[in-house]
């Protein structure tokens, strides 16, 4: 069954446009000038119910737009869409009661509350009887792990178990479809790992439909199976994680700091060294062609390691190169 | 909608408004100074303006016919009506800010009317204070005008009413033209400012102006006359505006929120 079904979506935000300066500021007051931006221009998709996918682009693609309309939150300037069978911006408080979100950027917990109390509202927002939510609330609780701090403000708790009852609290009502735009952002790496792990879980136990917008390449990897990405409003790939992965993220940046610095032509096949200054490399590998094995240990034989990263490419690296292969 | 489920309804919002109150007043109390403070540097504050008018009428017995007893009820009912606006719909003098910012989407994404949502989500528990000056200067009416106590409450009612719809109908300006904080801070100002003075200072266009577009009249001067005299007429014509203004405040909320832009400024909820 289809959770999700867009067409043509269009949203156009009228820009006022104001010329530089004063004199600029002035010439605005008594004659405004505005222009169109096509913030989503035609996008057409559909989702199918229990599938994980990511809606990935760069700032201003009109990710959030289309989430946006999605859930009701703006109205569309055209184009037509439904979520589990409703119009959003029609349905929008029937719709509520079918979808969670969870912005990054915006929390829903009361700041000076504890988690419980945001919990315990959310629940008389959407008319939840008790015999419903507190069983419902409990195995959040454990399957969140929430129970530490249930009772602490969320003004005490770290980001990461922030994002964790955020991510509780839009679940709270058994939603269908779950929105997450940027549900990572400023996380470290375990409680990054952590939300990825849940919300795979509830998609598995529950069968919850997620679309998930990120920066961040492993919430993509890890979460979805599916990926749509997004460029000055154009759906421009429509494709699986595997098969983005085979043919679009065939690189990783490498940056290493040896104990000595590195004499003469480095010479690792598939890797191109971008910079070089005494012992810090930052290197290109090509890891269609080399292995990490490989160019690790090239790297031991130049001397020892003290600090490695290694990086996936950018949203707006896959970019570049789905547009360099000419889709 | 059948009777029952009318009823229904009204007694779920009745119950979500007073949800929110409680959880305003919750998050409030977590510090206790700032709490106690607030409340009683208002209700000292408030005094203290109707001490000004009882050393003006020290010296005069009355301002075109109004005695320092129609002072007090109009004190009565500003603070009380004002107190309760801003306690239990405390987002409604910030609504230009939240709309232009775009933090209407929380509400937006929940079962509930937006508007109300938005507007009991925060409470300004300086309002408590204002709510208790009204309580003490109905008593200082006295036993005779202690008949005169439901009305004055009702009234009171009413004026919130009145108060928040206002502020909605000039925060709703901020869905056309973005950025309307300030001018709807002014007419707000504007509104109260008018509602603490007595009715006869003002005359012709200025008295039109108070029973139209700075309602002051619905919202102080008509109650004041009702602890004179009852009169029905006057008390349903009250309640009658108050409706009016309720009506008006959500047809502007849901015309300007077809042109809501969103927006990406990072939000807490406090």
């Amino acid at each position: 069954m289809t959770a999700i079904k867009v067409r043509d979506l269009v949203k156009v935000f009228k820009v006022a446009h104001k010329r530089p300066g004063l004199a600029g500021s002035l010439r605005a007051i008594v004659r405004t000038e505005h222009v169109d931006v096509r913030a989503v221009d035609g996008v057409t998709f559909s989702v199918e119910e229990g599938e994980t996918v990511a809606f990935i682009g760069p700032n201003g693609a009109g990710k959030s737009t289309t989430i946006k309309m999605l859930t009701g939150i703006l109205y569309p300037t055209s184009g037509e869409a439904t979520v589990t069978g409703m119009t959003p911006w029609k349905q929008r408080q029937r719709l509520s009661r079918s979808i969670g979100c969870v912005f990054g950027q915006r929390s829903q917990l009361w700041y000076h509350l504890p988690p419980r109390d945001t919990f315990e509202l959310l629940a008389h927002v959407y008319e939840l009887p008790v015999s419903q939510w507190k069983p419902r609330l409990t195995t959040l609780a454990d399957r969140f792990e929430l129970r530490a701090f249930m009772d602490t403000p969320v003004r005490k708790l770290s980001l990461g178990q922030r994002m964790r009852c955020e991510i509780a609290a839009s679940l709270l009502h058994a939603p269908r479809v779950l929105f997450l735009d940027e549900p990572t952002v400023g996380l470290d790496v375990m409680a990054k790992r952590a939300i990825r792990d849940l919300v795979l879980e509830m998609n598995r136990e529950e069968g919850v439909t997620v679309l998930l917008t990120s920066h961040d390449v492993g919430d993509i990897e890890q979460v979805c199976r599916r990926v749509m990405v997004i460029n000055h409003g154009h759906l421009v790939l429509d494709t699986t994680v595997a098969a983005l992965r085979r043919d679009f993220m065939k690189s990783k940046t490498v940056r290493v700091r040896l104990d000595s610095p590195v004499e003469g032509i480095l010479n690792i096949p598939g890797v191109e060294v971008l910079k070089r200054k005494r012992g810090n490399l930052k290197l290109l590998v090509n890891t269609a062609t080399t292995s990490m094995d490989d160019v690790l240990a090239h790297l031991m034989q130049l001397g020892t390691i003290e600090d490695i990263t290694i990086a996936d490419p950018s949203t707006e690296q896959i970019i570049a190169e789905i547009y360099a292969s000419g889709r | 909608m059948s009777t029952a489920g009318r009823t229904g309804a009204v007694t779920s919002q009745v119950r979500f408004v007073w949800e929110h109150f409680k959880f305003n007043l919750a998050a409030a109390m977590e510090y206790k100074a700032g709490f106690v403070s607030q409340v009683v540097f208002m209700l000292l504050n408030d005094m203290f303006l109707l001490f000004f008018w009882w050393i003006v009428f020290r010296r005069v017995s009355s301002i075109g016919g109004w005695t320092f007893q129609h002072v007090i009820a109009m004190h009565a009912t500003l603070a009380t009506s004002f107190g309760i606006s801003v306690a239990v719909f405390g987002n409604s003098q910030g609504l230009p800010r939240i709309i232009a910012e775009g933090q209407l989407d929380y509400y937006l994404l929940l079962p509930r009317d937006p508007l109300l949502h938005v507007l009991v989500s925060r409470s300004d528990i300086s309002g408590l204070g204002d709510v208790a000056f009204g309580i003490v200067a109905m008593a200082l009416l006295g036993r005779e005008r202690l008949s005169s106590l439901p009305v004055l409450c009702i009234t009171a009612l009413a004026g919130a009413a009145i108060f928040t719809s206002f502020n909605v109908i000039a925060g709703t300006l901020a869905f056309f033209v973005g950025h309307a904080q300030t001018i709807s801070d002014q007419v707000g100002n504007a509104l109260i400012t008018f509602s603490t003075y007595p009715e006869p200072v003002f005359k012709g266009a200025v008295r039109v102006l108070l029973y139209t577009l700075l309602p002051a009249g619905f919202m102080v001067y008509l109650p004041v006359r009702l602890v004179s005299a009852f009169d029905p007429f006057v008390l349903a014509a009250i309640l009658s505006f108050a409706a009016a203004s309720i009506a008006a405040a959500g047809w502007a909320f849901r015309r300007g929120l077809k042109r809501y832009e969103s927006g990406s400024l990072v939000v807490v909820r406090m």
